[in-house]
């Protein structure tokens, strides 16, 4: 019996080895990103500036915002010949929100007195909602100022942009962003056939901000996009890779813009109303135009 | 990538990996995945856990590799069965995607999983060299994708959403070993895997980069003892691997191991080296391994996706993605387990058992063990004899001091119970012949020979043996001489009492000499003798069975009784036996019994005196005491007087009594 016991205390001993073996891992040979698959929530809106081909915000960011200081570098490529890089900012403040059939199409853009960016005075052009619906014919409404400027020529990465406005009681006199790192697309690149049996190399380079890729489906004949999902690497390798398994499911194309986002965002508050956020964006945009068969 | 094949077995003992898995060193339960036929040394019941410390980075801890349970019944058979969930590999293909809306990310996982979970195996011994042992393993290849799948939906155009689905293949693949011991200090081994296949279901082609290979292997070893501390091995595969590998018992229970892996398919060749540890100590034994690849960057639980193939894959204990493994295990034997320190390595028995004189095997060897001290430290051997029915008990040998390594023969005695007496005709039976080295109960080594038992009438030729014969005591023996005396009583009253057994005798033999006829034997053999009972009660036998009857008559009157063996060196087939019996009267009173000094014998009888004898010729005493004493003593003259039969050793006196 004793020999029972001694031995059982030895056994039990050794069942406690309870770990799993370890996992071997099958790599790639390359070091390539995750993936975070988010869904593009597409607001019970129809405003229309759903696209983020040059807006760089994302259609629910569009209508959560009340007002946007924005300062984006947009680069489009649709391939050799077709490209184009330009930069703007352009600011909105909003107190109000516009509605048309009681469905909300947008904000009032409030005249805030004259906005500088890095002390040169912007443009105050009125603020138009492009309504588009079924039941009316595509209009679009005048509601409020907004503020604008061209900034292809002096927009620079990393460079410090810094909105100035008279003191009011509705924003801030003043706020700053840092435009994000100089963002380089290798793959996908504008004007190219991709085949969706195989899987997609996303290649980039570019630091300082946070990337985002929104996958938007490109109607060439009414040169409209509108996006259907989002990428978010996880590391920042350079690459990854969006396997054909997915590619396969995008609806029918054939052509899609991919838009790399290099961002850096924060919010600011509105005084009167606290739960009411806007948005503050410095970003690199850069739009491939691509085709998938 | 080039093929890691190494050594195709499981390497669920820490012994294995110490000294290479050789597949003739297998000693246990646990051997039986590298060759079967190591079944056969379990010694009783064995129960072995195996534990190895191969986590994942960072997570230090235990992996329970298996258990073991094998027993070996009827002495010859073993049979054991393995629980080895330890034996896996897991493989994972990274992800490029992955969900993070849930409170657990979901990402387009493949996973590849391989299993040998259960396996079972029996051995048989055919005979000390020779052991055959097959076994089945149970394989289990699963893979398991985690898809993601794009939903559209009218708020959400694309819902990624992930789907999980799992492959399954499943397959029995037969293994089988030889053993063979052709002297004490070397084994070979001989070992075959995936022989057979029985196969379920199985991976579609379209991954068939997974599936693991199923072709058949061969390996053979040696196992070499060149002293009684150190024991060296090695094995060639067909598959290109090898193992070279040693082990050391200085003593006290403690065994130190290493081993050397080559495999033509590794760079460098010597793709990995061990070291090992046991411990024995009573029903526990202890062992510890260590693994080591030489290839750093291999091993390192990172492989190219691009490069794999699951063809590379010969082990699952022993695979291209193995990482540095550190196993222990711990062995528990009950029943019959303590250490050998004795073996029987022939038995020799001198010859058949005969009824009649059983009673002689008490005292005299039956046969002769002989035994090797296969431990190291003088043992003290004793040897036990038993047959079943014809003894109570087994006999056992005096103590015999044997050396370390030395053998010693030891005589066999047997002592056989009244059940002997009974068989009738000539049969064999098994005997049981074990060696005992310690005080303990249990005995060493146990082995088997048959042993020929002759019919109860049969006799071996020998005169010494014919004295078995004689029942002086038998009661039907005692009535007939007693019978014969009483009729007689007044003419014996007043005899002479230096007469007595003379008088005595011839009363007796002129008695039943009128009843008694010469018949030759039923069989016509001349080893076939009757009980003197018998003779009596079917009025008649041949020469030896008269000598053996009147020898018990007069043995019954308190005479003393002699056979005189004639065997003619010119013919042999002519042999003879009669009798003589002492007639108590001093040499020099030989004339009051006959006048003619050549009628008689003087010997030299139990008390030391010299007596006269007279000789009687039994086939003849249907005629009278006279006519048998003539022809006994012309006989007796002829032979011995004449031919000098007593000097040249052709003429034999035995004494019955």
């Amino acid at each position: 019996m004793e020999k029972a016991v001694r031995c059982a205390l030895v056994m039990f001993l050794f069942l406690a080895g309870c770990q799993q073996p370890a996992d071997v891992e099958l790599q790639t040979g390359e070091d390539i990103s995750e993936l975070d698959l988010v869904p593009v929530v597409r607001p019970d809106s129809i405003i229309v500036t759903s696209s983020v081909d040059t807006s760089a915000v994302l259609p629910a960011d569009q209508v959560s915002y009340f007002g946007q200081f924005v300062v984006n570098k947009v680069t489009l490529d649709a391939g050799a010949g077709n490209t184009g890089s330009f930069a703007y900012s352009r600011v909105l403040v909003s107190d109000s929100v516009v509605r048309l059939l009681l469905r909300k199409v947008g904000y009032y853009g409030i005249d805030v007195g004259g906005v500088s960016l890095n002390g040169i005075p912007m443009v105050k052009v009125p603020h138009r909602i492009a309504v588009r619906s079924l039941l009316l014919r595509d209009t679009v409404l005048t509601s409020g100022v907004e503020y604008l400027a061209d900034v292809t020529g002096t927009y620079q990465p990393l460079a410090q942009y810094t909105w100035s406005a008279p003191s009011t009681t509705t924003v801030a006199a003043s706020v700053s962003i840092v435009a994000p790192g100089k963002l380089t697309v290798l793959a996908p690149r504008g004007g190219n056939v991709y085949s969706r049996a195989k899987d997609l190399i996303i290649g980039w380079s570019g630091s300082g901000g946070r990337l985002q890729i929104i996958v938007s489906v490109y109607e060439p004949l009414l040169r409209r996009s509108y996006p259907i999902l989002e990428l978010r690497p996880r590391r920042e390798t350079g690459k990854a890779l969006l396997p054909a398994s997915v590619l396969q499911q995008f609806p029918r194309g054939p052509y899609y813009v991919f838009t790399f986002i290099l961002h850096n965002r924060k919010e600011i508050g509105i005084a009167q109303a606290p739960a009411a956020r806007i948005l503050v964006q410095a970003a690199e945009v850069y739009n491939s135009y691509i085709e998938l068969r | 990538m080039q093929a890691l094949t190494l050594y195709g077995q499981s390497f669920m003992d820490p012994r294995a990996i110490g000294i290479g898995a050789a597949s003739a060193a297998g000693r246990d339960s646990r051997a039986f995945a590298w060759n079967p036929a190591s079944l056969v040394q379990i010694r009783d019941w064995e129960f072995s856990v195996v534990t190895y410390t191969a986590a994942a980075a960072g997570k230090a801890g235990l992996v329970f590799h298996g258990m073991t349970l094998g027993k070996r019944f009827l002495g010859s058979e073993a049979v054991a069965l393995e629980y080895a969930p330890g034996t896996q590999l897991h493989l994972v293909v990274p992800p490029t995607l992955v969900i993070s809306g849930g409170t657990t990310p979901v990402s387009n996982e493949r996973e590849i999983r391989y299993e040998e979970p259960g396996s079972i195996g029996y051995a048989h011994r055919f005979s000390k060299a020779l052991a055959l042992g097959i076994a089945g393993r149970y394989r289990r290849e699963r893979i398991t994708d985690t898809r993601i799948t794009l939903i559209q939906q009218d708020t959400i155009p694309l819902l990624p959403v992930s789907i999980t689905q799992s492959l399954d293949a499943s397959v029995w693949l037969a293994d089988a070993g030889l053993l063979w011991t052709p002297v004490d200090n070397l084994t070979l081994g001989l070992s075959g895997r995936n022989l057979l296949r029985l196969s379920g279901a199985s991976l579609p082609d379209s991954l068939g980069r997974y599936r693991l290979p199923r072709t058949a292997t061969a390996a053979v070893g040696a196992w070499y003892q060149p002293a009684t501390v150190l024991r060296l091995g090695g094995q060639v595969c067909t598959n290109g691997a090898a193992t070279f590998g040693g082990e050391v018992s200085p003593g006290l229970g403690f065994s130190l191991r290493s081993a050397l892996f080559v495999d033509r398919g590794e760079v460098p060749s010597l793709a990995a080296v061990s070291v090992g540890a046991g411990w024995a100590y009573e029903f526990l034994e202890a062992d510890l391994s260590f693994l080591h690849f030489t290839n750093r960057s291999r091993h390192s639980g990172v492989v190219s996706l691009a490069e794999f193939d699951a063809q590379d894959i010969g082990s699952l204990d022993l695979n291209p993605f193995l990482r540095d493994r550190v196993s222990f295990s711990v062995k528990a034997m009950f029943g019959n387990i303590r250490e050998t320190l004795a073996r029987i390595e022939a038995v020799e028995l001198f010859g058949a058992v005969y009824p009649s004189s059983f009673e002689v095997f008490a005292y005299r060897p039956i046969g002769k063990a002989r035994v090797r001290n296969i431990a190291d430290r003088p043992i003290e051997a004793r040897v036990s004899f038993f047959v079943e029915r014809f003894m109570d008990a087994p006999t056992e040998s005096r103590s015999v001091t044997v050396a370390p390594g030395a053998t010693a023969e030891v005589e066999l005695t047997a002592v056989f119970n009244e059940h002997v007496r009974s068989v009738a005709k000539m049969m064999i039976r098994e005997a049981s012949i074990s060696v005992t080295a310690t005080p303990a109960e249990t005995f060493d080594d146990r082995t088997s020979t048959p042993v020929l038992f002759r019919g109860r009438n049969e006799w071996d030729g020998n005169a010494e043996s014919l004295r078995f014969f004689v029942t002086p005591d038998d009661p039907d023996v005692l009535r007939s001489s007693r019978d014969i005396l009483l009729r007689e009583h007044e003419a014996l009253a007043n005899i002479d009492p230096g007469m007595e057994a003379f008088v005595k005798s011839r009363s007796l033999i002129n008695g039943f000499g009128g009843k008694l006829m010469y018949v030759a034997d039923p069989r016509l053999s001349a080893d076939y003798v009757q009980y003197p009972a018998e003779t009596l009660s079917l009025r008649g036998g041949d020469c030896d069975d008269m000598t053996v009857c009147f020898a018990s008559l007069l043995g019954s009157i308190g005479v003393a009784t002699a056979f005189v063996d004639v065997v003619p060196p010119a013919d042999p087939a002519r042999s003879h036996i009669y009798l003589l019996f002492d007639t108590g009267l001093e040499a020099r009173h030989g004339a009051s019994i006959s006048e003619n000094p050549k009628r008689y014998v003087l010997r030299r009888g139990k008390s030391g005196q010299e007596t006269v004898w007279i000789p009687i010729e039994t086939t003849t005493i249907t005629r009278g005491f006279d006519e048998a004493w003539t022809a006994g003593a012309q006989e007796y003259f002829d032979d011995v007087e004449l031919g000098l039969g007593l000097a040249r050793g052709w003429v034999r006196i035995v004494d019955v009594n």
